[in-house]
This record gives C-alpha cells, structure tokens and sequence, in this order.
C-alpha cells in the first residue's frame, strides 16, 4: 500500500468533460496516474488529452470528477502550485517584458523577497545562457530562447517537481537538443513529469512513461520494461555473417523461417522466425558445419515509436 | 489499461494553525502578491509614454481651448472658474474622454491575457484569481487616478497663470471627486467585463455602447423628452425615464458635490444643467416672458449614488464569479 503523498501525481477517475452546445466531449476519462519521483514520461498523440490532464493538475481548468493529489496536496490548491515549475505548451509570454523583468516578477509570485529574486534571476539567466539577451523584449525572442525562459521561470523558487507540456514543440533540432539536455540535467535534482508526442524525446529523457489515448490511460510502465515486453514478443532476427548468400539460402530453406533477406543498408541476415530457440540451434548447427563466421546474432530492441504506433492500433494494453 | 486499484489512505493538508502571527504574515503574503500584479499591470500592461502623454492631451484639449480665448481684460477676482469651463470639463474629460480610455485600457486585463494565452501561465502561479483581479483592477484605477489628476493639474495650472479665478482650489476638488466616481463607475464596468466576456474585442463595444446610448443619446433626446405632455408634465418625468438615464445621475451627484463642498450653483452653470435634466425652465403665470430655472429633484443624490454603485457591484460581482470558474487552457 503506497500513501497519495508519496507520489509526484496521484489520480484516481480524473475526468474532464466539456460542454458545448448540449454536446458532451470526454477529454480526459476516469485517468488513474501514479507518478513516482524521478522522470516521468506523458505519452500521447495529438488530441490525447495531455494538457487537459495537466492543466487540471495546476488548476488551471476544474475537474469534472475524481480526484488529483500533487506531492499529496490537493491538485490546483495554491500550496501545491508552490511546489511546481509548470511550462505550458507553446508558452507565451509578455512580450513587451524583458527576460530579466518575466523572472523577477514570477518570482515575486511565488513570494521571494526582491533580493532573493533578483539572485535567483541572476543565476538563471546565467544558466540558460541568457544574461546577455536580458534587457531584449522577449517578443524579440527567437523560439529556442523564449522556451529557454519558460523552462528557468518554471526554476525560480526551487521546486520539488516540474512539470512540463510538451517542452520542444516548435523548436527546431538544436532547440529540441538543448532543451532536452537541460531537462536530462534538471532531473538529477528535481522529479519531473514531461508529456510529448514525440516518442525518441520521451525515450531519452525518462524512465518511466504512462502512454494516453482518447482521454485513457493505456499503459504505465518503465520505457526498459515496455521495450523488453514488445521486443520478446517481436519474430525478427538479425544475423551479421559479412553478407554470407550462402547462409541466406541455408536460411530460406530451413524449418520454421517464414522470411530471410539482407539488409542493403547494413548486409545483415535479417530473419522472421516463430521460434528463437529453434533458430538459435538452426545457426549453430550451421556454424558448425560450414564454419562461417559469426559475428553477431541478436533480437533488435523494439523502439517505443514500434510499441507506441501496436498500442495506439490495438486500441487498449 | 489502466492502473491497479489500491488502498489508498488519505493524507490530509497540514494547515498552519491559526495565530495573530501567522495571520499576519498571510496578510502580507497576500497583498505582496496584490502589489506585484498591481505594479505589472501599470507599468508593463498600462503605461507607455506616449499613451499617457496622448491620454493627458486628449483629456485637457476642449477645456483649454474653451478656456485660453476668454478675454481677461472683463474676468475679474471674482470670476468663476466652474462657471467658465466647469461643465465643458465635466462633460468632455470626464464623460467622455476618460471613459474612452478606461475602457480602451482595460481590456486587455483579463479578457485579451486569456485569449492571449498569458493568463495560463499566471493562474498556474501560487496566487488566486481574487488577488489577480485586485491587483489588476486597483492599477487600473490608480492609472486613471493619475491621468485625472495630472490633466485637472495642468488646467488648474494654466487657468492660474492666465486668470485671477477665484476658486481654482475648489474648482479642483469637485471635479478631482466627480473624476473618483467616474472611474470607479467605467472601470469596474470593463473590468466586470472583461471578466465575463472571452473577446476583449466585446469587453470595449459594450461599455461604449453603454457610454453613447446612456450619455451621449440621451443628452440629444433628452430636450424633447422634457417637452410638456397634454397633462403637463414632461415625457422625462411621466415615464420616470431619468431613472435609467446614467448621464442625469452622474451630473445629479456632481451637483450634489458642488453645492456640498463649495457653495450654491453660478447661474452660468445652471443653464448648462438644462440639458441634464437637473434644472428645468418655469415661466411665471403672470409675466410669461419671466423664466424661472426650477431645480428638478427628480432623485436625491444618495440614490443616483445608490444606483451607479449597484449598477457596478453587480457587474463586477458576476464577472468575478464567471471568471473564478472559467477553464483556462
């Protein structure tokens, strides 16, 4: 049995319902999240209900029912926005402030004393690589260094969690690079909770990640855990024998192979077999009697981009 | 999929206790956070020079004007004022031009930072909707504070440099308080309004709606509903119709001050008050070509002050609770 309070976000039957016109949409239905410390991943496509789900967490639209704990605070309750760094999707700022003025007046929201604010500013400008930009209106701002003030206001009074919503949309490669890098920094510190279509971002920045679609929660698991579950049950194998035709033929005829090519970008055997075991003892045999040389033999992990597109197709886990 | 099913215990809140102490310091919380709003509404969203020095141009022009081509040679000490440019203020700076730019400033508080976009990033901080409202509300009636005063300011100013008037002082406190009464009224108005409505582009047409049917409309019908009846009193009186007429209210009140905090009215100002419904024309019965300026009393002052005040509380009232609901996103 785990207490609310020892999640980052605790959920039980989170539900968002809108009205409009008579006609009623499920944004989010009945969502159970359980968010442990460390970096956790919000997966979904566009529409999944993400930043309806996260926007209910800061308050910023009501929960039609269930119930949301942050840090076991009430989700949306002014004590638990204290505890949060929130960036929103395609944050927009003030565009007449400077980046020096937007931090020192989020942090005078959040209660810091004026000399305390203006270090914190100081510091984070310098962390961002921002100090030389902080007098320019961030209307001015190119979109890689607007994201780049959302992500240190959301650090101003030293939070105990993050969360971010979709951090990288918008942003052009090396802006997605950096952005992920500091995320990746940030969390040894801090728990953050970063949602994202965007699977190989998601792959790189967390360990575990609850994927959504259609307003439900579709699975919730360590990416590691996800990746070996759908890679065991893959039929595909790779053998690397320099391109041997001779092991393709051996291959093709065998029992068991439904299909053997080689790969034209890497001349790898790749090799759909029902039974691995069988397989294993097929090169073996293979090995022995025709003493090729193997260099490698192995399952291709499967990406969460494979597990993702399964799951989306399925429809449930 | 969805997560197992679990016992889960409830942790409740930890809420401080409650001490003078700890009282106090929620207090101070809470108006640090009113005083940050506050300052970032004025300096940031309100104020920009060359609005203020527009602001200040626009609101002083038609008095001066009025005021600069009276010939000084027959104004004595004397002299009045209130009775030279006390309505002409009255009607174009403060019914006209400062409500133009409340409700052209205020607009973009709450209804525009939605649409915008800025408003999630706001409510997402540790501070309340009420607090957001106050703070924006107050500075943007400190704004207009100051853009009446420093407008009042410059016309006291030239009229002392040019003219021996004798009340300047006087003339500067009534209208500095018809100007409070003004504000409070438009300015809580739009801010009732940008609250309730998503498009701060009809948070502006419905006050200047307001501002022209109310104002401006009935200062053109108003002579012909003050024309007699076939029973002998007006269209204006028999259909109470000064009860929704905001410009008889305002004027009503400003009379009020007028007489309260200087003395009785100049019989130049009177004639002006005509056209508000204030005074009406009464010939004698014997001696016709007499006309007599008959004070009308349509209302007493507390309740033209009664229903302005109404008017805006529950405005503000609604806005308030519609946007304390209002999803975010």
């Amino acid at each position: 049995m785990q207490l609310k309070g020892n999640y980052e976000i605790w959920t039980k039957n989170l539900t968002k319902v809108y009205d409009k016109r008579s006609k009623q949409t499920r944004a989010v239905d009945c969502i159970n999240l359980r968010v442990e410390p460390g970096v956790h991943g919000f997966l979904g496509p566009n529409g999944a209900g993400k930043t309806t789900t996260i926007n209910m967490l800061m308050g910023a639209i009501s929960i039609t029912s269930g119930e949301a704990y942050v840090r076991g605070l009430k989700a949306g309750s002014i004590r638990a926005r204290r505890m949060i760094g929130f960036l929103p999707q395609d944050p927009i700022f003030y565009g007449n402030m400077t980046a020096h003025e937007y931090l020192l007046y989020t942090a005078r929201l959040f209660g810091l004393k004026k000399r305390d604010a203006i270090n914190k500013t100081e510091e984070l400008l310098e962390y961002f690589k921002l100090s030389e930009e902080k007098k320019k209106p961030i209307s001015k701002f190119s979109g890689g260094m607007k994201q780049k003030v959302g992500l240190a206001s959301t650090l101003i009074h030293d939070p105990k969690l993050l969360i971010l919503d979709e951090p990288t949309t918008n942003l052009d490669p090396i802006g997605r690079k950096k952005i992920i890098e500091y995320v990746k920094k940030l969390a040894q510190d801090i728990s953050i909770f970063v949602s994202s279509h965007i699977l190989s971002e998601i792959e790189q920045m967390c360990e575990n990640v609850t994927i959504i679609n259609d307003g439900k929660i579709v699975l919730i698991n360590t990416i590691q855990n996800i990746k070996n579950t759908y890679s065991s049950s893959s039929d595909l194998f790779i053998i690397d024998t320099n391109g041997n035709q001779m092991v393709l033929r051996e291959l093709e005829q065998a029992e068991g192979v439904l299909r053997a090519w080689i790969s034209e970008e890497d001349t790898k055997i790749h090799v759909v077999h029902n039974q691995g075991e069988k397989l294993q003892e097929i090169i073996s045999n293979l090995i022995a009697r025709e003493k090729i040389v193997l260099k490698s033999f192995y399952q291709p992990e499967a990406s969460l981009q494979e597990v993702f597109i399964n799951l989306m197709k399925n429809g449930d886990g | 999929m969805e997560a197992k099913s679990e016992t889960v215990s409830i942790k409740a809140e930890a809420k401080p206790k409650f001490t003078i102490s700890n009282l106090f310091n929620s207090l101070k919380e809470h108006l640090n956070l009113l005083l940050t709003v506050f300052k970032k509404t004025l300096l940031i969203d309100l104020f920009s020079r060359w609005k203020f020095i527009f602001g200040i141009i626009f609101m002083i022009i038609l008095p001066i004007v009025w005021l600069l081509p009276q010939d000084a040679s027959i104004l004595n000490d004397q002299s009045s004022l209130n009775e030279v440019i006390g309505m002409v203020h009255i009607f174009f700076t403060y019914m006209t031009v400062l409500p133009f730019l409340l409700i052209y400033s205020s607009a973009s508080l709450i209804s525009e930072e939605i649409k915008m976009g800025t408003m999630l990033l706001l409510v997402s901080k540790p501070i309340s909707r009420g607090e957001i409202m106050w703070g924006k509300y107050t500075a943007l009636l400190f704004y207009n504070l100051i853009l009446s005063v420093v407008s009042l300011g410059i016309v006291c100013l030239i009229a002392f440099l040019k003219y021996p008037f004798n009340d300047i002082i006087p003339f500067f406190w009534t209208q500095f308080v018809f100007s409070l009464i003004v504000i409070a009224f438009f300015g809580t108005l739009t801010m009732g309004l940008s609250m309730v409505f998503k498009n701060a582009k009809t948070t502006v047409v419905i006050p200047l709606m307001l501002l022209l049917i109310m104002i401006f409309l009935f200062f053109i019908i108003r002579p012909f509903l003050m024309m007699p009846t076939p029973n002998g009193d007006t269209y204006y009186e028999a259909f109470h119709v000064y009860n929704y007429d905001l410009g008889y209210h305002f004027i009503n009140l400003y009379v009020w001050l007028y007489e309260t905090l200087i003395s009785q009215l100049p019989e130049g100002m009177i004639w002006w008050l005509l056209s508000w419904g204030i005074y009406t024309i009464e010939y004698d019965e014997f001696s016709p070509e007499f006309e007599i300026l008959t004070k009308t009393h349509y209302q007493p002052p507390y309740i033209s002050l009664l229903i302005i005040l109404s008017f805006t509380v529950i405005i503000i009232i609604i806005g308030f609770i519609i946007y304390k609901r209002r999803d975010i996103n």
